[in-house]
């Protein structure tokens, strides 16, 4: 449990001797329990208190990366049950399985296929991000080659459009690490050590750090040895809550500290009951042994019954989730259900400020502005396109905020407007001077008039209403 | 006991909605006399703040304090070396032994947070029978702007005699932001002057 700010000043020297920029010990240790402020900064700090308030600021879940160096992928590390309490990090990663029974064309097409599952939506690049080689033919050898061809092929291509409206919005949920790098990391699905191994000396070179599935109970040991010597992480696989927590320690014990929990049975309905209960136990009484990222596998059925499945399980709390469709109608929706629960709740959606044209507008067309309030910028471009008139939309940086609440937080004022207007130098898209501003900021009309020497227009206060304002006022 | 909000509102409002966030508790029967606590209120707290606060103490700022939004006329700290607590109200300012102003401590102790160490309480609170009974009382404060002594110097000296401090001595003997205005400061003040809080046991 994280400590309190007075359990955390008994551990502080209680000197007050300033030396952390701060007046008492008292005040530095708040600032600790409210994790505004870092250790290191006291320098009188015993060592063994460094030990024990490492240990309680230790993340109750741990990251764990794997991937290639140039396309990392990060799991895990969540720190809360519900988006809303603060945000989700780490998006869940989609991965899909190819078989080692396939070779030749086959082979190369499920490659390719797999490749192919790069999307753009809102602004930003989603995607398959794991490839998953699993172990069907049961023997080392083909498993070996596939996971190795798997390595050099496996690259997707640049993001398809036309699933949704190509739309620029920069604040994408997936930070710098989850971008979409060169090429896709592999999990290796396989409970035979030999197997492991022989795919790992084939692909050392090519692949990074990829993620082995699974130990088990059974082979728990070796197949501990085999991820310790490759570096790579761990799946621990096993059919209970309480098995798993057995497993991860034993792991541990092993010498291998980068684990991935994988619950191996039960119904949709028992998965999604005890991965929130291994949620719950992980975060909030802290049990380390369950304190891991976890992966789900949702192999066979239609694609639609794949869908609604994973669909579930990323809500739900899994870091990764394995799917066999290939299915660009089925993994879409997967990774929208990713993309909607990772985005930050705390911060607005954005779209870039700038000025955007609608239909082909000339010099002639209407100049209008609105703030950069994605949902505020997007019911007007809706219906600056119903009215089918082409125009100029001019829009200005608002932090994310709607017209009224930019304008009463006087973020939105002559000064901005003036500024966006000169940076998108809308004086050269248009011959007229004249710009449409929202009916309810009407009141800034004059200042802005003086501020920019342009005639202001102001427009109708819904922008439900701009197709007929357009078509008669302006004209 | 905050002071921004009485009893009585907290009636009204739960007369207009009886579902709304004003909610009558049954007691229940008290399992930790000293520091104020009984089950059913404990088992209330759990149920609303969904298992975010686990019990509350009527009677102590240093065991599950009570919490508060953020609305409270005071906040009253730890001063850990002095061995008594300092209370600030809003309308002080300036920087307060502790090390904290009150917009810092108002964003330690606000939002449902539990705080062990500190509370946010009304001005009136202060000269209540069961103010920090769990610690000692007034008898552990050691620091007080001199506006806030001003504002609750009658009750507070009643309260003080009934308590067997000496009224308007015991005032005296807290220091104020014209006679200290660091821990340090506040200690020789104290020590000084032959404060009660010098000579009891340490709060936590
Ligand atoms: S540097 Fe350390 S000892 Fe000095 S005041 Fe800060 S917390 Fe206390």
């Amino acid at each position: 449990m994280a400590l309190t700010g007075l359990e955390i000043f008994k551990l502080l020297p209680k000197t007050n001797c300033k030396k952390c920029g701060m007046p008492t010990c008292l005040a530095f240790a708040m600032q600790l329990a409210q994790k505004r402020a870092k250790l290191e900064d006291c320098p009188h700090v015993s060592q063994e208190s460094k030990q024990k308030l490492a240990a309680a600021a230790a993340p109750p879940m741990r990251k764990v990366v794997f991937g290639r160096k140039d396309a990392q992928l990060t799991v895990g590390q969540e720190t809360v049950m519900f988006r809303h309490e603060e945000k989700f990090y780490n998006p869940t990663v989609l991965a899909v399985t190819i078989s080692d029974k396939l070779s030749g064309n086959d082979l190369n097409s499920r490659i390719k296929a797999v490749n192919s599952l790069q999307f753009e939506r809102v602004g930003t690049k989603i995607g398959v991000r794991a490839i998953a080689v699993t172990n069907d033919s049961g023997s080392p050898e083909p498993f070996a080659q596939v996971c190795a061809q798997a390595a050099k092929q496996a690259c997707p291509e640049p993001g398809r459009g036309g699933w949704s409206r190509e739309r620029r919005a920069n604040n994408s949920p997936a930070d710098s690490s989850t971008s979409l790098g060169t090429s896709l990391a592999l999990i290796l699905v396989t409970e035979s050590p030999q197997a492991a191994a022989a795919a790992l000396k084939q692909i050392k070179d090519t692949a990074g750090t990829p993620l082995l599935a699974a130990a088990t109970a059974k082979n728990a040991e070796e197949m501990a040895k085999v991820a310790k010597e490759n570096g790579c992480p761990l799946v621990a696989k096993a059919e209970s809550i309480e098995a798993l927590a057995d497993l991860s320690e034993k792991i541990k014990a092993a010498g291998v500290e980068d684990i991935v929990l994988n619950l191996s049975t039960g119904s949709l309905k028992e998965k999604l009951y005890n991965m929130t209960r291994m949620r719950v136990l992980s975060l909030k009484k802290v049990f380390r042994p369950l304190g891991y990222p976890t992966v789900s596998f949702v192999l066979g059925g239609s694609p639609e019954q794949q869908m609604a499945e994973a669909c579930s399980l990323i809500c739900k709390y899994s870091s990764i989730v394995v799917v066999e469709t290939v299915e660009p109608y089925a993994i879409l929706p997967m990774l929208t259900c990713v993309m909607n629960i990772f985005t930050d709740p705390q911060k607005p959606v954005q779209v870039e400020p700038k000025v955007y044209a609608i239909g082909e507008p000339g010099e002639n067309s209407p100049l209008m502005f609105t703030t950069n309030f994605s949902l505020t910028y997007y019911t007007v471009e809706s219906d600056v396109e119903a009215s089918r008139v082409p125009s100029y939309i001019l829009v200005v940086d608002t932090e994310g905020t709607s017209v009224l609440t930019a304008y009463s937080g006087d973020k939105l004022n002559e000064k901005t407007v003036a500024d966006a207007m000169a940076k998108g130098n809308v004086a050269s898209l248009v011959k007229h001077r004249k710009l449409i501003i929202p009916g309810y900021v009407a009141v800034m009309s004059g200042k802005l008039e003086e501020a920019t020497n342009w005639e202001v227009m102001v427009g109708p206060r819904e922008s439900a209403m701009l197709p007929k304002y357009l078509k008669e006022v302006w004209k | 006991m905050c002071g921004a909000y009485s009893w009585l509102d907290c009636r009204a409002a739960y007369e207009i909605t009886p579902s709304g966030p004003n909610q009558p508790i049954a007691k229940g029967s008290c399992i930790e006399p000293k520091i104020g606590q009984w089950d059913k209120i404990n088992a209330f707290v759990q149920q609303v703040s969904r298992g975010g606060v686990q019990r509350m103490s009527q009677y102590s700022m240093i065991t599950d304090p009570m919490t508060s939004c953020g609305c409270f006329e005071c906040i009253a700290a730890v001063l850990p070396s002095t061995g008594g607590i300092m209370i600030a109200n809003r309308e002080f300012a300036e920087m307060t032994p502790c090390g904290m102003k009150f917009s810092t401590l108002a964003g330690t102790v606000g939002g449902g947070q539990q705080t062990p160490g500190f509370i946010g309480h009304s001005k009136h609170y202060i000269n209540s029978r069961k103010f920090i009974a769990a610690e000692g009382g007034i008898r552990r404060i050691v620091w007080m702007p001199t506006m806030l002594k001003e504002e609750i110097k009658d009750n507070f000296i009643k309260r003080a005699q009934e308590l067997g401090l000496g009224g308007e001595e015991f005032l005296a003997k807290i220091a104020d932001e014209t006679t200290a205005a660091t821990e340090e400061q506040v200690l020789e003040f104290i020590t000084r002057a032959g404060h009660p809080a010098t000579s009891m046991e340490p709060m936590f």
